[in-house]
């Protein structure tokens, strides 16, 4: 199965059939857009607005007889886990975490344990690709085995490219309007009629204007002379070559896993061409206390007694282990389950409002007191346990 | 294993080559980075033409180029199938983007043998037109790039140290430094201060103190921190495309001496940019003018040099603008330049450096060792006309054959014997199969290499990659 048939997803698909892969699913729930084109190969101008899985499966099938693409018009958290269950391998081609992370989840929850030991035949491998300009990283997961995504969360960097069609047409932050304003505008009015000079405040200072004009009509604020610099010094463009490679990477580990030819990856590649070619692989380890990957409730040390449900919800959504986007926390106390705060329903959401303002002392939570987080970055539950008497040698909050 | 996947390497190639020059006609500049634009005809690029011709299985792929590129680009194509040259245009070096590239695949039965690499290598290095071959075989893939010399002025480094002259202040900057009285300003407006101020006055505080010197040691760069510490405001204060030839390259870089040498008092020319920092932005671009007007005064000064010798030397004065010598300047602490070596030296047993292959021998676990085996390979076909383990049956044969032709190979250079068979027995496995995404690694390699090329940007591989997908695994060698 690949998932997404963006820039790594036509790479992938290409290699895996050419390679000898019969029956292969594709799932992206994205359109063909004109700034795909130029990397995106199985698309063609004609193609513009129709389903990217739809035209990849076609163009495939079409082009390399025997090979049988299943394309899937949808969300990848459309399907449950009957329908992962159903594949020897999912590649990934994704391009964020938050989506990693979920079939990162995804395939966990499909293991299944004998007396605590692992039952190897519920394992559904997972390759993963990823690239940012001319680097770019390829790793083997192997659910319950070897490090998986969560295990290794803080190895992402902030994320800070956006791809062309947001700038283009849906611009939400003032970096897309100074993204716009450098890569179009720019090259349209050309104010100077040289290329842009990063260095030079007159040039940077044309773009903060246009820039502050392009945000006014999108009712965007705070474009800044300072943002606009680190934008304009700082593009990383999507490098058809660097896919390339790392899809190739890829393949090459699925055609291990499936015919058993060689060891696969062990387990993580990072790939870096800016100065000649240099690749590092390494074993990524496991991390004991995973929140995906190990059942272990994750400790989570108070050290201030009046903390409030907020300053938790913050910590979640800060730290590095957790990254969280909107998490909702129940509690289990007194037989029942009581729900501490939820932002995902608007109902819920105003009956708890009041909460954040309460320390968890107030909330009837105490040392060892197990919280139930729900997270769009995970399609499982992550259980907190509360401890109010760390150890001397950890980190409180 | 089909047809489809044995032909697929030089395809690979081509198609990398396709998407790159697409992006080249279709960005107006690509001085910065490569970036594209949606505005190109997508359906005008070969790579489609490749991809949809009907020539399904055939390794028999006529390949056109864009209009636009085939003025400029000469490509030479080796198909492995007839080993023809199919040549667009004369063989000559003049065209300002000649490029030639050989996609030299192993396919079965169809190698590119080394007498034909040799003939081609020579013909390529006596007309300085850099020379690519790529091969994919099992789980091993190779790249080697031929170049006299390349000259890259853009490397993008990944961290780059500022230029910032805080210990050798130009006038300008000790001017516009010494114009701001710190204690004069209220409390609020030292946030607004951009530390590279702050840090200038500390130092000059401690070098009053010290004799004028730099702070060199650790402890004494330790005493200037904590001086700076005790500052009174520091709760609130946040302290915490040019192508250009090679000829004209050189020319740049002997203007650039004679300034380093006069008005430069032995510095490189200012870059003139400064890194970003949390200050008032009416006070941040004043600072940030300043070192841009100095760059530019020493980019004047440069490009001045530049003119007399382009004068001495009888060129038109046009072959050099001030966008040059701007950009040669400002990259001035990374320029970069790279020697090559011909494929014809290295296949001449007596002239490469073979301690170096003997030494990383010694290791059993070096990449090396793949080097040593496609070597072994081509020994093997010129001696039987089949690849090891190409037949089934042969495969135990095989083995000790291949081995007998390793031994001959690594006592030609003076080598040891192999420590372990593990590898010969890999290699007859393989039986000369292409795995298509091998081979497709080493094409986006063999691409992304062609783009710096082109480009002059980004530091090229020097000058040989081998790829081990069994343990996913690269190392670069200089031959």
């Amino acid at each position: 199965m690949v998932s997404r048939a963006g820039g790594l997803g036509c790479e992938l698909l290409k290699d895996l059939a050419l390679i000898g892969f019969k029956d292969i699913h594709v799932i992206d729930m994205d359109t063909i857009e004109l700034s795909n084109l130029n990397r995106q190969f199985l698309f063609r101008r004609k193609d513009l607005g129709k389903s990217k899985a739809e035209v990849a499966a076609t163009f495939i099938n079409s082009r390399i007889p025997g090979c049988n693409v299943t394309p899937h018009f949808s969300k990848i958290q459309d399907f449950d886990e009957s329908f992962y269950r159903g594949f020897h391998l999912v590649l990934c081609g994704l391009d964020s975490i938050v989506a990693r992370r979920w079939i990162n989840g995804m395939l966990i929850s499909l293991l299944s344990y004998d007396d605590g030991e692992l039952d190897q035949s519920t394992i559904v491998p997972m390759i993963d690709g990823g690239t940012e300009g001319f680097k770019g990283n390829a790793r083997v997961i192997l659910p319950g085995m070897t490090s998986c995504i969560e295990c290794t969360l803080d190895l992402f960097p902030p994320q800070v490219t956006f791809p062309l069609c947001t700038i283009a047409n849906t611009p939400r932050l003032p970096e897309h309007c100074i993204e716009y304003v450098k890569v179009i505008q720019w090259t349209k009015e050309n104010p100077w009629d040289v290329t842009i000079d990063g260095d030079d405040p007159a040039h940077i200072n044309w773009i903060y204007e246009k820039s502050q004009e392009r945000a006014a009509q999108f009712g965007i604020s705070s474009v800044t002379y300072r943002l606009v610099q680190g934008v304009v010094k700082n593009i990383i463009p999507a490098v058809a070559s660097t896919n390339a490679i790392i899809a190739a990477a890829c393949a090459t580990e699925a055609f291990k896993l499936a015919t058993s030819c060689c060891m696969p990856l062990d387990n993580y590649m990072v790939f870096n061409d800016l100065d000649g070619i240099y690749t590092y692989t390494y074993e990524a380890e496991r991390k004991e206390d995973c929140l995906a990957c190990s059942q272990v409730p994750k400790n989570v040390y108070i050290k201030k007694l009046d903390m409030k449900l907020q300053d938790l919800i913050d910590y979640l959504c800060e730290d590095s282990a957790f990254q969280m986007k909107n998490p909702g926390l129940t509690v289990y106390t007194d037989g029942k389950n009581r729900t501490l705060y939820m932002s995902t329903v608007a109902s819920i959401e105003e009956k708890t409002r009041f909460n954040l303002k309460k320390s968890l002392l107030e909330l009837g939570l105490k040392d060892g007191s197990q919280v139930m987080v729900a997270d769009s970055t995970t399609p499982n539950t992550v259980v907190l346990s509360l401890k109010f008497t760390p150890p001397s040698d950890v980190v409180m909050i | 294993m089909s047809n489809g996947l044995l032909v697929s390497s030089p395809v690979e190639a081509i198609i990398r080559l396709d998407l790159m020059f697409a992006a080249i006609s279709s960005t107006a500049s690509y001085s910065n980075d490569f970036t594209y634009r949606a505005g190109w005809d997508q359906d005008d690029i070969s790579l489609r033409h490749v991809w949809d011709s009907p020539a399904k299985g055939s390794p028999h792929l006529q390949v056109e180029f864009l209009p636009g590129i085939h003025a400029c680009l000469n490509a030479i194509l080796i198909l492995p199938s007839s080993l023809q040259l199919h040549m667009k245009g004369p063989l000559k070096s003049s065209s300002p983007l000649a490029f030639r590239i050989l996609s030299g695949s192993t396919w079965r039965g169809q190698n590119v043998e080394p007498p034909t690499l040799t003939f081609l290598s020579k013909k390529l290095w006596e007309l300085d037109i850099p020379f690519l071959v790529c091969r994919s075989y099992g789980f091993v893939g190779y790249l080697r790039i031929q170049f006299i010399e390349h000259t890259v002025i853009e490397t993008h480094p990944d961290n780059q140290i500022s230029d910032l002259r805080l210990d050798v202040p130009f006038s300008e900057l000790k001017n516009h430094i010494d114009a701001i009285n710190l204690s004069s300003l209220e409390y609020k407006d030292h946030a607004h201060v951009p530390y590279l101020i702050i840090l200038y006055k500390y130092l000059q505080q401690w070098r009053q103190q010290n004799e004028g010197r730099l702070p060199k040691t650790y402890k004494e760069k330790e005493s200037l921190r904590t001086l700076i510490r005790t500052d009174v405001f520091l709760t609130t204060l946040n302290y915490k495309h040019i192508l250009i030839q090679s000829k004209s390259f050189w020319i740049m870089a002997k203007a650039m001496r004679d300034f380093v040498d006069n008005e430069g008092k032995g510095f490189l020319p200012l870059r003139g940019s400064i890194p970003d920092m949390t200050a008032e932005t009416s006070r941040y671009i004043a600072l940030q003018q300043v070192y841009h007007n100095q760059a530019s005064k020493d980019a004047e000064a440069v490009f001045r040099r530049a003119q007399q010798l382009l004068h001495q030397l009888n060129q038109p004065s046009d072959i050099i603008t001030e966008t040059d010598i701007k950009l040669f300047c400002k990259h001035a602490t990374d320029l970069h330049v790279v020697r090559g070596t011909s494929v014809a030296d290295e296949y001449d047993f007596k002239t490469p450096n073979m301690q170096n292959i003997a030494a990383m021998l010694e290791n059993p676990e070096s990449t090396m060792i793949y080097y040593v085996m496609l070597r072994g390979v081509d020994r093997f076909y010129s001696e039987y006309n089949t690849y090891p383990g190409e037949f089934d049956d042969q495969v135990e044969p095989d083995i000790v054959k291949l081995k007998a032709c390793v031994s001959k190979l690594l006592s030609e250079w003076g080598c040891g014997p192999l420590a372990k068979d593990d590898y010969v027995h890999e290699v007859c496995r393989c039986g000369a199969a292409e795995l298509h995404s091998v081979a497709a690694f080493i094409g986006g390699c063999a691409a992304q290499e062609i783009i710096k090329f082109i480009t002059r940007q980004y530091k090229p591989l020097n000058n040989t990659l081998i790829y081990d997908a069994i343990t996913s695994n690269t190392a670069t060698f200089v031959f």
